[in-house]
């Protein structure tokens, strides 16, 4: 079985860097774009096992990429990292379609649990 | 006898326009004093804070759209995405004939609803209101045609929160624009009751989704005398008015109000070619005259982009109509020239503007005439007479030059070949534009300002005469 | 050209060229440092990462940039987007290479600049360590270090702070309060006895407080809630009133029920929307009068609570036929935005005369109640169609 393929989308290149990371140490095959434009094409054309949304970011809002996916039949699980606090945008990340959402700042190795509970049964 | 006379008259005309470049550099060292001031507190961890705080005032952007159909969608997603903790979009279809709001009920799923509201102000009626079924706070205003100010009073009646701005849908909004404008909402929450943003010329820029990725300059010599006209025009003239609290022209293209003020005073009004200035001088006029403290201020950090005229028709039409605009504000608010009532404006702010922005078309252009006349016919010396008019020149483009030192902030152009390009068309600016645009606005004085239908009431706003699809001139 | 002009021409012409020549080297070297500055801080946020990542760092090589700018920028960027054990690790390397104590330092600098610098990078550290310092900072000069250590204060989340961060409020100008309210908030309980003591002083910014109280929701400060909305000050009763919805119980019922009755709208509008949420049949016959008040607002804000309070939506419907035509206004308008307008119009396809007539009388009410814009399902009988388009055509959609 091959390794787990992620997409990270994520401007902040601090945020980025730390995600990419820690996921490729422990052994998921990551690709990482910073655009919503960028991220929307790449979901189009690639299959992956998890995503890491982010929603703010220059091109398209994070929710917007995640509707398109969906409309298009992209099914991946999506999880939404965000900044923004308040219950509105949790709920609205979920409604739309996201399975986990996380807020900055957030624990890397609360991230990582999320991760791993998500690719429950893509190895390794 | 005579021959004094006429030398005394091209004296008079050259030393107008000596003094006219003088007072701008003047307002320019005002500028720089309240740019600078400005700049500590906007640097500390201020607009952070107001973006995440749920003390930010919440803020109705209102749209007025008519024939929209190319654009809207796009603009609508991009207003969607500005950096801003509480935001409700108002797009107000103003009666058009083509598919505007068809194309946002597909975009964004939206719904007629139920939506009951206090009218304010007297609009044209409103068929019906649509609301979003996506997660956005976004409401279609479909009323019958009645104008841009009417679509903006619809919208303001529509609006539940208590601040809103008035845009174009084809303006582009930086994605922190909205906090810079109300951040001043939150720092004079009494006193302020308009913010006046930052418009730029995007020609030549780079645009994606609905977001500015790429600044640069433009092509064309016509679109690159704007952007140094429009830098002027932005960073010398306004901070310091701005600081001097007379401040006259809020741009309709990115104005923030407090909307129990605009109801106040009555909301926009339709029969105005300037309605954004016309609402600004009521808001002083009001605030004055009442006696009540108040605040109406420019945001440098505020930026917003829009597409200027690429051809000189287009040009020369909105140059017509921004003087005509300014004629009838200036016919409207006459009472309060040199009017000790109306304090810094009366005094100052209002004359200066009335000065140099109405009657210099007329100096000047009489100057072109009058000066190289008596050169030939021997009254004046051309020893005399030709370095005063090149040293007003340039005296301009010394004032074109500092107001791009003031530009620097804002890190654009940065490039060597783009500072050359500004340096160069800062000079060339005086030498075309200038004369052309003194011809407009001398020609665009016939014309009566009380009469109430004018047969070339143009479209504000979207499109902006850009000549962009979709656009449309309507006779009112 | 006589003496004098050429002089001025020419020094004009000086002027020009040096404003150019200089803004054309200024903008150069700008954007030359722009890039090794892109350039730099990337390097930084690849060496931090790697330290937050894999507990990895050269302590000579931190040690050599904690005086570096951008370094510093990089190393709050991170503190700022990390929690957690990483971010203890990562704020114990912060102070060992000795940026925390130079900080704290900078905190009674003579230059405000430096202490505003100091202050907003302490309040994103947020080290417990710096509390002492932090309360200092509370009485500084410049908004703004009072502001980013009262953020600070909160961060670090130690309630011994509340006291003095409410004792500073009342020195503050309006912006200052309201983020010193903010942090406040950010305290959660633990601040609630001490601002609500505050709400009981003569203090200048009660109804920031009032309101913050309410965005904290902890029931401890209805007492003083209650106590402010005797106040004679507007603002302070619109705040407490509001707050009182989040942080009431059944106590605080009859004083809202009594604030009905006030002379401000706003008053009355949050009072209308505050008690709803107590779920209090004793509210109902209140809001229900209450449906007629002169606002808007008041009579919205009442309808939408009878919604949430049991018999409430009878009260409403029975509002249908008030003799107040805005009563019934406010009543179809909140009917129709909770989704029981769109049950009954459901309903009106059930074969069961029972379920089918009461729906049909409802939907009828609305519509001639100016409230016909929604969609009929397929499947109502033609009969009823036609009954509805006569009671409301104007109001009706095109494919209705």
């Amino acid at each position: 079985m091959s390794r787990p393929r992620v997409l990270i989308v994520e401007d902040e290149r601090v945020v980025s860097f730390l995600l990419t990371r820690t996921l490729e140490a422990s052994g998921y095959s990551v690709t990482a774009c910073a655009d919503g434009l960028d991220a929307l094409e790449i979901g189009l054309g690639q299959d992956f096992d998890l995503v890491l949304l982010d929603q703010r970011m220059p091109g398209l809002l994070g929710l917007e990429v995640l509707q398109r996916w969906k409309a298009a039949g992209r099914e991946f699980p999506v999880i939404m990292v965000s900044g923004i606090t308040g219950e509105a945008d949790v709920i609205r990340a979920l409604e739309v379609g996201a399975v986990d959402y996380i807020r900055k700042p957030f624990s890397i190795q609360e991230v990582l649990a999320r991760v791993k509970v998500r690719l429950r049964g893509v190895a390794p | 006898m005579i021959e004094t006379i006429i030398l005394w008259i091209n004296y008079g005309m050259l030393g107008y326009v000596l003094v006219m470049e003088l007072q701008i550099l003047l307002l320019a060292t005002a500028s720089y004093i309240a740019l600078r001031q400005d700049h500590f507190t906007r640097r500390h961890g201020r607009i952070r804070d107001l973006a995440t705080s749920d003390t930010t005032p919440p803020i109705t952007i209102i749209i007025p759209a008519y024939n929209e159909q190319v654009g809207i969608v796009e603009s609508v997603r991009s207003t969607a995405m500005l950096h801003y903790p509480r935001l409700e979009i108002v797009v107000v279809n103003d009666g058009s004939s083509d598919l505007t709001v068809q194309r946002l009920v597909e975009a964004f799923d939206m719904v007629p609803i139920d939506f009951p509201f206090r009218p304010a102000i007297n609009t044209k009626p409103i068929r019906r209101i649509y609301r979003s079924r996506m997660p956005l706070p976004l409401v279609l205003v479909d009323k019958e045609n009645g104008g841009k100010s009417d679509a903006i009073n619809a919208g303001i009646n529509v609006s539940q929160f208590p601040y809103f701005m008035a845009t174009d849908a084809d303006m582009i909004i930086e994605s922190e624009a909205l906090i810079h404008a109300a951040r001043h909402f939150v720092e004079d929450r009494d006193r302020t009751v308009a913010v006046g943003g930052n418009v730029r010329p995007l020609n030549g820029s780079r645009v994606r989704s609905g977001s500015v990725s790429d600044v640069d300059l433009p092509r064309r010599p016509i679109e690159m005398i704007q952007t140094v006209e429009y830098i002027r025009s932005f960073l010398a003239a306004r901070p310091g008015w701005s600081a001097m609290g007379s401040l006259l022209i809020v741009s309709g293209a990115f104005g923030m109000f407090r909307k129990s003020a605009v109801i106040e005073v009555g909301g926009f009004r339709n029969d105005h070619l300037g309605e954004d200035m016309e609402m600004t001088m009521r808001l002083h006029r009001h605030y004055l005259k009442k006696k009540q403290p108040y605040r109406i201020v420019y945001a440098p950090d505020a930026v917003a982009w829009t597409e200027v005229p690429s051809s000189w028709e287009i040009l020369r039409k909105q140059r017509i109509r921004w003087h005509r605009g300014l004629i009838q504000v200036i016919w409207q608010y006459k009472g309060m020239i040199f009017n000790p009532r109306y304090r810094q404006i009366g005094l100052i702010g209002w004359p200066v503007f009335i000065i140099f922005e109405f009657i210099a078309p007329t100096v000047e252009l009489l100057g072109w005439v009058i000066v190289p006349g008596s050169i030939a016919t021997g009254f004046v010396q051309a020893a005399v007479a030709v370095p005063l008019a090149i040293a007003a020149l340039l005296l301009g483009a010394i004032n074109s030059v500092v107001s791009l030192f003031l530009d620097d902030r804002f890190g654009y152009y940065g490039k060597a070949d783009q500072t050359l390009r500004l340096l160069f068309y800062s000079l060339a600016e005086h030498i075309g534009l200038r004369q052309r645009s003194v011809w407009w606005r001398f020609r665009a004085m016939f014309w009566n300002p009380s009469k109430k239908v004018w047969g070339d009431m143009q479209r504000t706003g979207v499109g902006n005469l850009s000549g962009s699809p979709g656009e449309e001139i309507r006779t009112g | 050209m006589s003496g004098p002009i050429r002089i001025l021409l020419i020094s004009l012409a000086g002027i020009f060229i040096l404003a150019a020549g200089s803004l054309f080297v200024l903008k150069v070297a700008r954007r030359r440092q722009r890039g090794r500055r892109v350039r730099r801080k990337n390097r930084f946020i690849d060496m931090v990462g790697e330290l937050v990542v894999q507990g990895e760092w050269n302590a000579r090589v931190f040690r050599r940039y904690a005086t570096d700018a951008l370094f510093r920028e990089v190393l709050l960027e991170y503190l700022r987007m990390i929690a957690g054990s990483d971010r203890d690790r990562l704020m114990a390397v912060t102070r060992e290479i000795g940026m925390v104590s130079e900080y704290v330092a900078d905190l009674r600098s003579g230059d405000k600049n430096e202490r505003v610098t100091a202050a907003e990078a302490l309040s994103e550290i947020a080290d417990p360590e710096t509390l002492t310092d932090l309360v200092f900072a509370l009485s500084d000069s410049v908004p703004e270090v009072r502001v980013q250590a009262a953020a600070a204060l909160a961060r670090i989340g130690d309630s011994r702070a509340v006291k003095s961060l409410l004792a500073a409020m009342d020195q503050q100008d309006d912006m200052s309060a309201q983020r010193l309210a903010d942090a406040l908030y950010g305290f959660g309980s633990v601040a609630v006895q001490e601002a609500a003591r505050y709400l009981s002083s003569p203090g200048k910014y009660r109804p920031l407080i009032a309101r913050t109280l309410g965005l904290i929701g902890d029931i401890k400060a209805e007492e003083a809630l209650i106590q402010a909305l005797d106040s004679s000050d507007q603002s302070l009763r619109i705040r407490a009133a509001a707050a009182l919805g989040r942080a009431g119980t059944p106590r605080s019922v009859p004083y809202l029920l009594e604030m009905l009755g006030d002379d401000q709208w706003e008053v009355r509008a949050q009072a209308a929307t505050a008690v709803g949420k107590r779920l209090d049949q004793r509210a109902v016959p209140w809001l229900k009068r209450a449906l007629s008040d002169d606002s808007w607002w008041v009579r919205h804000n009442a309808a939408a609570s009878l919604v949430e309070i049991p018999s409430g939506p009878d009260a409403l419907r029975l509002a249908l036929d008030h003799p107040d035509p805005y009563a019934r206004d406010a009543a179809a308008a909140v009917l129709l935005s909770s989704g029981m307008a769109g049950e009954a119009v459901g309903d009106l396809t059930s074969d069961d005369p029972l379920v089918r007539n009461p729906a049909m009388d409802l939907v009828m009410k609305l519509v001639r109640a100016g409230k016909g814009a929604f969609f009929i399902n397929e499947g109502v009988p033609p009969e009823m169609v036609n009954q509805l388009h006569h009671a409301g055509q104007s109001h009706l959609p095109a494919n209705f």
